[in-house]
């Protein structure tokens, strides 16, 4: 019987290599990330539902093995919480129909749990980066029972699937324009974000009169009162639209 | 491509992960069967009969062999599956068919003759008469050899047993006697060699307290890791034991094997092949390392090194840390 020569501390410590391990490259495709970001910040809870319940509609048609593995899975309720989002994902398996849900960023009742950024949510069910590589680096937390979140990501590592094409198709045949909205939503989003920094560096400026302040205080308000206006007009806009194709 | 410098075979623990792994260079996939006959068996992994058929079409199109691990150790009175993973192996088309388990060789032997035969590292011959058993009762083509040789070991084997050798290259290590580890069937009831599953995710918990995780096997807590630090497997072999007042890694370190620096030596020691280890990992390592792998195989051949490749796979590995393991010789 061989028993090992592994090496550790001690006299071969020096073959042991450790680095601080690196930063993950940036491998997130914008679209499905602004569409995920948008969607969850922006629409209502209950348009999130039906699109979420639309897209497993449709993984039975793109995916169908997908859907099939999902259904085998021991029975369970398993969150998805990107903790960045407002909310959390539920996704029901080991039955039929699987369901996938929306519940409050402090929702109970799982029997497992996976926690990460929305990016690396992303990046993880779209295959470019690997969870054990997440969970050694600690940029992925698990909670509740182990095998359903081995077993979910195993079966979700099976299937090539791209969430923008997925979230898209969820629009049924608003699906282009729901592209477009998505980018218009996140660079909105991200104009306000840019614009709460400005506010900031002008709440915090190096030197500056009060009036000055006030003034670059005023445009910023309108800036603001515009974003809200056009984030409304958008929402219409896609209430219409949902509505039109329902 | 420049001629081949050694060859390169690639873990598969899914259909895409196959594909990754052809896609990324891979000259041979070695990948099992979704049940107790191979050694990765974990919820949502491996192959039913249909997705192999699927997964060796795909890889014969694209000049890339499909190896079929069947290499755990039957129950008692319930050689069943092994012999019809044997068959289904056979009749998918595979290249060949890893094994350990002497009954299983002697099946493969008798119905299927054709059908290469690879002899699994769990089966653990780490010497020339073992070896020489093996290849004269069952035409055993080539060893995977266990991961406790230094590379003079391995030279020296080479030369005295001239078979075809295959070494690991990369992936999780453990202190293991090969194939004959039980440590974890301990903490679990599960044995690692006949259900296929060391640390089965079914006895695995974390817990988050103090701002610290713990890991736990069974009822067992065997690590805490402070914020920050590098994570690893719950497994009893790389648990951290408190001993005389200090916490430490008795046995083995989160640690991965990482023989990138070395593939000159292992090539002078007339290893046939590199084995990548991690059937149980995504398919986003496959290619990360499969890729790599394959740029510095084919640099090597051309008379080149990238020194980059040394640290970049460091990143994927256990715990954050790589080793040379046992190719470097060193005891504690």
């Amino acid at each position: 019987m061989a028993i090992t020569t592994e090496v550790g501390s001690g006299a071969a410590a020096g073959t042991v290599q450790s680095l601080p391990a690196p930063p993950p490259p940036r491998l997130v495709h914008r679209t499905p990330l602004a569409l995920l970001r948008s969607a969850a910040t922006v629409l209502p809870t209950r348009l999130l539902e039906r699109l979420a319940a639309r897209m497993i509609g449709r993984l039975g048609r793109s995916h169908p093995r997908l859907l099939r593995n999902l259904e085998r899975m021991a029975p369970a309720v398993i969150h998805i919480a990107p903790h960045d989002l407002p909310y959390r994902f539920v996704l029901t398996v080991g039955r039929t129909p699987v369901t996938l849900g929306i519940a409050a960023r402090d929702a109970s009742g799982a029997d497992a749990s996976v926690v990460a950024s929305v990016a690396t949510l992303v990046d993880l069910l779209e295959g470019r980066i690997d969870g054990d590589t997440l969970f050694f680096r600690r940029d992925l937390t698990i909670s509740g029972d182990t095998s359903l979140i081995v077993g979910l990501r195993n079966v979700l590592d099976r299937d090539e699937l791209m969430l923008a094409d997925e979230i898209a198709r969820a629009f049924g045949p608003l699906a282009p324009p729901a592209r477009a909205l998505a980018r218009a939503l996140d660079h909105v989003l991200e104009r306000v974000g840019t614009r709460l920094a400005a506010m900031h560096r002008t709440l915090h400026p190096p030197s500056g009169s009060g009036a000055d302040l006030e003034a670059q205080l005023e445009r910023c308000r309108g800036e603001i009162e515009a974003l809200a206006a056009r984030l409304g007009r958008l929402e219409a806009r896609q209430k219409r639209r949902d509505e039109k194709a329902a | 491509m420049s001629a081949r410098y050694l060859e390169l075979v690639c873990p598969a623990g899914t259909p895409a992960a196959l594909r990754a792994a052809v896609d990324a260079g891979a000259d041979a996939v070695y990948c099992g069967f979704r049940d107790c006959t191979n050694a990765r068996n974990y919820p949502g992994l491996n192959f039913d009969p249909d997705e192999l058929r699927e997964g060796i079409a795909y890889a014969h199109g694209r000049g890339c062999r499909v190896l079929v691990a069947i290499n755990t150790f039957p129950r008692a009175g319930d050689a069943g599956p092994w012999h019809r993973a044997l068959d289904q192996a056979a009749a998918a088309g595979a290249d060949a068919v890893i094994l350990a388990d002497i009954g299983v060789l002697d099946y493969a032997t008798r119905h299927h003759p054709g059908l290469r035969r690879h002899l699994s590292v769990q089966a653990s011959a780490a010497n020339a008469p073992s070896i020489a058993f093996y290849r004269q009762h069952f035409d055993v083509r080539r060893v995977v050899l266990p991961r406790v040789l230094s590379v003079e070991d391995v030279a020296q084997l080479v030369a005295e047993s001239g078979i075809e050798t295959e070494v690991f290259a990369f992936g999780s290590v453990g202190p293991m006697s090969e194939g004959r580890c039980f440590l974890s069937s301990y903490l679990t009831g599960l044995s690692p060699t006949s259900e296929g599953a060391c640390a089965p995710a079914s006895h695995v918990a974390y817990l988050e307290r103090d701002g610290r995780v713990l890991s736990s096997l069974g009822e067992v807590t065997l690590n805490s890791f402070a914020r920050g630090e590098p994570a690893a497997y719950p497994t009893p072999c790389k648990g951290r034991y408190v001993t005389h007042g200090r916490a430490s890694y008795l046995f083995e370190e989160p640690v991965a094997l990482n023989a990138i620096g070395i593939l000159p030596e292992l090539k002078a020691a007339g290893v046939t092949a590199l084995k990548i280890e991690g059937r149980q990992r995504g398919r986003a390592y496959v290619t990360h390392i499969v890729g790599t792998f394959r740029r510095v195989l084919d640099a090597l051949a051309r008379g080149d090194f990238p020194a980059t490749a040394l640290d970049e796979l460091r990143g994927e590995a256990e715990g954050g840390r790589d080793t040379f393991g046992a190719y470097r010789k060193g005891w504690r």
